[in-house]
């Protein structure tokens, strides 16, 4: 029975459309039962619940992060209440707007700041402050960039990669992705570099890496297995 | 209050709403991970990582979207970035934690056993699609928002998923059937 065509019939009739003119092919076409009858069989893998205790352990666990008086957070405030003062210093006069627009860039300051400190942790700290601004402007994304190439910290190097992703295709971004494969760079940040050059859709400078001799085999794999995972995504 | 209106309040700040998110969607996260292959203890992990990620990445957030549909997008990338890591750490070893399939006991083995693993070996995507048509209930619109597809190209693509679904499967009882032939 030819089924041709039919392929779109039989994914509307699972889910529930009906459709006369499909229905007598069906009745007729072993084809489509087996199919129809391999849908039905799936449902025979009866749902499972999670185990009762996972609800607390999130609840733990988001306590534990969004505990807003760490010690870690008074640094912070403290950074944070020294640039608010420096901020606002001299001001006289504002509009409800305009101190809207003054705090999405106070923001920023923090997060620069941040990105500026001695511990990796408060430059890890800064990154994640910077992943949550709204609308990060240049001077952010350049921050970023720049702790991405050059900081001493993998960690932290990787850190600002994955905050990077939305931000990929970015001129700035790209180059310095593009770097992190050509430089004498750690296996773990040249993965970092495919990620997100695959995130900028630079397909063809990731698939160019294939001719480099001198790749880290690992790399290499992960290389190949992202490709061929792209093609799907 | 609506998913929508806790989420843009998780986004304010008040992340203790983040808590009645997670329990009127986790079910059903732990199940897509499930079925896409993790095992128990993996699935839970990574439904708790989708909703501190919301909580991360809670700027990608907007009030007028659907909040399931993010929550998905969010999942997949959760998966996706699992699996990045587990071929990074293990290089080419298998992906899931999901026990072989076992040689002997098929008179026990269930049918549903036997979906699992043909599901199992089924390419990612045409898993995924499946998985979320049969078991999460998406409407195909849904779907094709979520991957970024026309609707009429994902009704294709699931059909096409069942078709190769049905070949494992009738592989996987058909020697079923050798077996017990051989064992006469
Ligand atoms: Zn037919």
């Amino acid at each position: 029975m030819p089924c041709r065509g039919r392929e779109t019939e039989l994914a509307e009739h699972l889910e529930g459309v009906a459709n006369p003119e499909f229905a007598a092919h069906l009745a007729q076409c072993p084809d489509c039962q087996a199919l129809l009858g391999m849908w039905q069989r799936m449902g025979g893998w009866a749902d499972e619940a999670p185990d009762a205790g996972l609800a607390v352990r999130f609840r733990q666990r988001l306590n534990n992060e969004t505990k807003p008086m760490g010690r870690g957070w008074m640094r912070w405030a403290g950074v944070a209440a020294a640039i608010v003062v420096s901020f606002f210093a001299g001001r006289t006069t504002t509009d409800v707007s305009d101190l809207r627009q003054e705090v999405r860039g106070l923001r920023e300051v923090v997060a620069l700041a941040l990105l500026e400190q001695q511990s990796a942790s408060e430059r890890l700290r800064g990154i994640r402050y910077s992943a949550a601004l709204e609308k990060p402007d240049e001077e952010v994304i350049a921050a970023l960039t720049r702790t991405l190439r050059t900081d001493s910290s993998v960690d932290v190097r990787l850190a600002a990669a994955d905050a990077l992703r939305r931000y990929a295709r970015t001129e700035t971004v790209k180059q310095a992705a593009r770097e992190l494969l050509t430089e004498n760079e750690s296996p773990m940040v040249q993965v970092a570099g495919i990620d997100l050059l695959l995130a900028a859709r630079e397909r063809g400078r990731v698939e160019q890496m294939r001719t480099n001799l001198n790749l880290d085999e690992n790399v290499r794999k992960y290389l190949e297995r992202a490709l061929q995972q792209e093609n799907w995504e | 209050m609506t998913d929508e209106e806790l989420m843009t309040a998780v986004q304010r700040g008040d992340t203790r709403r983040l808590g009645v998110l997670f329990d009127r969607h986790h079910t059903a996260l732990f199940r897509y991970f499930l079925r896409l292959g993790g095992s128990r203890s993996l699935s839970e992990d990574l439904t708790q990582e989708v909703f501190f990620r919301m909580l991360r990445a809670g700027e990608t957030w907007r009030a007028d979207s659907r909040f399931v549909n993010w929550m998905y997008r969010i999942a997949r990338n959760v998966f996706i970035d699992y699996q990045r890591k587990q071929r990074w750490e293990t290089e080419m070893a298998p992906e899931f934690d999901v026990p072989a399939p076992q040689g002997n006991g098929y008179e026990q083995e269930q049918e549903w056993e036997l979906v699992r693993q043909a599901l199992a070996q089924l390419p990612p995507d045409k898993r995924e699609l499946l998985v979320l048509s049969r078991y999460q209930g998406m409407k195909y619109e849904q779907i094709g928002e979520l991957l970024g597809v026309e609707t009429g190209t994902i009704k294709v693509r699931v059909f096409r998923a069942l078709q190769q679904l049905r070949g494992i499967y009738e592989g996987l009882t058909g020697g079923q059937h050798a077996l017990s032939r051989t064992g006469n």
